[in-house]
């Protein structure tokens, strides 16, 4: 600076006189306690949760545990078995068709649904928001078992069809619900824009909706076939011998009529979750996780 | 300068229009509308009708849920089920709201934690069953630490399966991650100029807590409640694997399933099926009047 | 509360991670002032008023006040008062109940409670609107109520953030003679942020104009206005017509620069030698038209006007095709030509440190 300041004014700028200066201890790593408590609490649910898998697991290789740390033996022999009482490839195969199936359907149904659910405002909006939310706050068996009965008097039960539209009901509104804040984030200009630059609603639906929707439909798209997957109650009431998702038959061997040993429950229920981590392992390549944690927790 | 715009008058809009039903609107709702109409509330009617034609009288009346009321077995039923599902719900609730405050500055390794917590979700309710029988079996590691510790004596493992504890930790581990989820979210979302306001003004922790914070995270609480009572009401599955399905943890969905498919008797089965309904929703008419009692204002935690 | 006779702030520093957002401040403020501290987004002045507030730890330095040590206490008991940039207003609290959260946590008496909030609600003037809800107010009527909120518990240092950077233009305006008339009757010390310049001439005693957590200059506004002490306060001053140069001449008096085809004398006491490099700048509204011969006169072509009410503003070229903006009272039309003058005490005159100031 080579301009000299005018006459001072009230407000020396600096220096005081060199009293002790107490150095504030700049932690790097700022830890609460109250923050600790909570990730040791975090810590420790993961971690019983973690066991809890793991027990499954290597219960399932075991060829006997009793009350011992590991078992004696491992053997696959419960996984052979469980391969000699359900046609696997059939059961598997059967799971990742229902689940695909829905979701596909659902997005066809629901996708158009959620546009206009987030873009516009009519008569009666309240009340599509409640019917689409209603299966969300009844039981399943509530319409699942008049569901089934209807399934069965159409001669739809114990079949792919008779599953999947089963399985529907409660994913249609679930798509709905995530696609909907996903459209609402897309500004509406850009489909302002694209009109008064020409281009048709279906021009704007392919080259400006489906582009920027990319990752809510993946999201979507992931989540429902998760929760297909995992989904019991209605599965179960329409189900028949060749007609069970994975989830149903674990359920049955561990509850159902036969006397198998419990490793081989365990082997189907790690083929189950084995099934489950692969479709969500693939899942992560193409969406990031938080994305799709974000949307599982609404 | 500008002259008016010149061109017949338009019609007076229809009833639909004005009602800002277009017919890209009707096109796109259709299908969903359909699908819902068909397959939910078709059914649901269906239920209705069918609980009230009784499988004995054939005819219209209420024999089916008066029987219900009658039967000591069917209303323990319902206690039970009640039981189970309002203390691991409160449960849930009441360790998330101190947890999400304690974290409601974000968490480090955000996304591993929040994938991690909500791993028993995606694995299903069967598998938890499963792994719980033996994690928390008489001779599973739980016990076998407990053990290792000194807490537990051998011969007098903790029972933990098999009943009705086994069925709230059950619950437990399938629910709490979501409820601490949705609690976390929506506390997170409160304005924290709001605490350092409350700070200035004097509060010390626990004063800005009581004040400030908890009654905005209301709605985020009662919607977490609401969600997470409704799942395990209607638990099935876990109630049947890890707990005492024809004694002590008998719940309703299990009821009505062996009244439809065991008994035959759909329309008792879809009695018990309304009841159910009927319950849920009382229960979450009573917290959403709670909630506006507590709370009046704008729900958005931040600027007034 | 006991006011304020002194409020010192001793080589105050804080650091985030790497970067230190505040580098040994150092200020005194005098009992009652209105200090306010002015600077472009992320010069420190939000920093250095949470530090003052206690929201923000220090990482080395002291704050005193009237002689005693007040940085190792914490916010809530400093009893400060603040008011927020966005309000901070109780969202899910009346009026009345926001202003009396303070009293409430003290557990005053409710009949003291209902006097106090009553007079803070009738000194904004939003005596009436007891019974409403923050989202039920205007921007300016919530603005007011933050303020009641932070005064009615008689703090002895009063620290706003930037309170009227939400509000549109006539709202600011009426507002700031607003936050004049309750300083004039109130007479609490106070510590104000902005980045508008306006503001912080209209209001303060004091002006403390920072960049990158450092005092550029210190002073009345008057001082700041007419003498920016640095480039770098002089441009954000609105010496927008800025011109390298040479020293051409130097003596006690003042130095004479040539540049930009510009032949100025610059009147002061400056530290420079003839051949130096230097950037001399002056405000639009100091250049007025000449007939008569006089110096530090040049001639400028006009390109672009515009009409600002009171004055016009133009947009000229220098005979070297440098630009130069004019605010003059009279008209000016486009491709006219002018002679312009500037006075030599308005003609500002910094060492070229190639740039680094700005």
């Amino acid at each position: 600076m080579s301009v000299q300041q005018q006459d001072k004014t009230t407000l020396p700028e600096a220096s005081l006189s060199r009293a002790a200066t107490r150095t504030a201890p700049f932690r790097a790593w700022k830890f609460k306690p109250g923050s600790l408590l909570g990730y040791l609490a975090i810590a420790f649910f993961v971690t019983n949760v973690l066991l809890l898998i793991a027990t499954v697991v290597i219960s399932s290789f075991s060829q006997g545990w009793f009350g011992t740390f590991l078992p004696d033996k491992f053997s696959t022999r419960y996984y052979e078995s469980a391969g000699k009482e359900h046609d696997l490839f059939q059961l598997i195969t059967f799971t990742l068709g229902v689940a695909f199936g829905v979701v596909l359907l659902a997005m066809l149904i629901g996708l158009p649904a959620a546009y206009v659910l987030a873009r516009k405002q009519f008569k009666g909006k309240a009340l599509m928001w409640g019917l689409f939310l209603v299966p969300m706050m009844i039981p399943p068996m509530t319409y699942g078992i008049p569901l089934a009965t209807t399934m069965y008097r159409f001669d739809l039960a114990n079949s792919v069809i008779g599953v999947t539209l089963v399985n529907l009901v409660p994913i249609v509104p679930f798509v709905i619900l995530i696609l909907t804040p996903f459209i609402e984030q897309i500004d509406v200009n850009l489909e302002s824009a694209a009109r008064m630059l020409g281009a048709s609603r279906l021009q704007i639906f392919w080259r400006i909706l489906t582009p920027l929707l990319g990752p809510g439909l993946l999201t979507a798209g992931i989540l429902a076939v998760v929760r297909t997957i995992a989904s019991f109650e209605l599965t179960y009431l329409v189900s028949g011998s060749r007609t069970q998702t994975l989830i149903v038959a674990v359920y049955n061997d561990a509850y159902g009529a036969g006397n198998r040993p419990g490793q081989q429950t365990d082997a189907m229920a790690v083929i189950y979750t084995a099934t489950t981590l692969s479709l969500l392992i693939i899942a992560l390549i193409f969406v990031s996780p938080t994305q799709f944690v974000v949307r599982l927790k609404r | 300068m500008a002259r008016a715009i010149e061109g017949p008058a338009t019609k007076s809009p229809g009833l639909l229009a004005r009602w800002g039903w277009d017919k890209l609107t009707i096109l796109l709702l259709l299908p969903a509308l359909a699908f819902m109409l068909a397959l939910f509330i078709y059914p649901l009617i269906y239920g209705i009708v069918t609980s009230l034609n009784p499988k004995e009288t054939g005819t219209f009346s209420f024999d089916n849920y008066l029987n219900i009321f009658k039967d000591e077995r069917e209303v323990t039923t319902i206690w039970n089920t009640f039981w189970i599902a309002l203390p691991v719900t409160l449960i849930c609730v009441i360790l998330a709201v101190p947890l999400s405050y304690w974290m409601r500055q974000g968490i480090r390794f955000e996304r591993v934690i929040t994938t991690l917590l909500i791993l028993p979700i995606t694995l299903g309710t069967v598998l938890v069953s499963q792994g719980m029988l033996s994690y928390f079996g008489r001779k599973g590691w739980f016990n076998q630490a407990l053990q290792a510790v000194g807490l537990v004596n051998k011969e007098n493992p903790l029972a933990l399966v098999y009943n009705y504890f086994g069925v709230e930790l059950g619950l437990f581990i399938q629910g709490f991650p979501l409820v601490f989820l949705m609690v976390l979210g929506y506390m997170s979302g409160i304005n924290p100029d709001l605490e350092k306001s409350a700070r200035m003004l004097g509060a010390n922790k626990w004063q800005s807590f009581w004040r400030v914070i908890f009654p905005l995270s209301v709605p985020g609480i009662a919607i977490a409640f609401c969600l997470s009572f409704v799942a395990n009401f209607s638990v099935f599955p876990t109630a049947v694997l890890v707990g005492q399905p024809t004694g002590a943890t008998r719940v309703m969905a299990f009821a009505a399933y062996q009244a439809a498919f065991e008994k035959y008797d759909y329309s008792l089965g879809s009695t018990i099926a309304i009841i159910m309904a009927v319950i849920e929703l009382a229960v979450i008419g009573v917290v959403l009047v709670l909630r506006s009692r507590t709370y009046r204002g704008s729900s958005t935690g931040g600027k007034g | 509360m006991q006011a304020i006779e002194k409020l010192e702030l001793d080589r105050v520093t804080r650091r985030f991670g790497q970067t230190t957002a505040l580098h040994e401040f150092s200020l005194n403020v005098p009992g009652r002032a209105f200090v306010t501290l002015l600077g472009p987004s992320g010069c420190g002045k939000s920093t250095a008023l949470n530090c003052l507030a206690g929201l923000l730890e220090l990482s080395s330095g002291e704050i005193r006040v009237n002689g005693q040590r007040v940085d190792n206490v914490s916010a809530e008991k400093r009893n400060f008062g603040m008011v927020f940039q966005n309000y901070a207003l109780f969202p899910h609290l009346t009026v009345y109940k926001n202003v009396a959260f303070g009293l409430e946590l003290r557990r005053t008496r409710r009949d003291i409670i209902n006097r106090k909030v009553g007079e803070a609600l009738k000194l904004v003037q939003l005596n009436g609107f007891e019974t409403r809800y923050p989202w039920q107010l205007s921007g300016g009527q919530q603005q007011r109520l933050a303020f009641a909120r932070a005064i009615v518990l008689e703090p002895s240092l009063l620290l706003l953030d930037e309170p009227l950077s939400n509000l549109d233009a006539k709202l600011r305006n009426e507002l700031r003679l607003e936050i004049k008339r309750l300083h004039e009757g109130l007479k609490i010390t106070t510590v104000y942020v902005t980045h508008d310049q306006s503001e912080a001439m209209s209001l303060s005693d004091i002006v403390i104009v920072m960049q990158r957590g450092r005092i550029e200059q210190a002073g009345p506004p008057q001082e700041i206005y007419r003498h920016p002490a640095s480039l770098f306060v002089a441009d954000f001053m609105g010496y927008k017509n800025r011109y390298q140069a040479e020293v051409t001449q130097s003596d006690s008096q003042g130095v004479r620069i040539s540049g930009a085809g510009l032949d100025l004398v610059a009147e002061g006491q400056f530290d420079l030698k003839p051949g130096q490099k230097v950037v001399a700048c002056f405000r639009p509204d100091d250049a007025f038209v000449t007939h008569n011969g006089e110096s530090n006169a040049f001639d400028a072509r006009v390109e672009l006007v515009e009409y600002l009410g009171k004055e016009y503003e133009a947009e000229a070229t220098l005979q070297t095709g440098d630009k130069v903006l004019l605010q003059l009272p009279r008209q000016m039309h486009g491709g006219e030509n002018l002679r312009v003058a500037i006075p030599r005490d308005r003609v500002m005159v910094y060492a070229d440190s190639g740039g680094k100031e700005l």
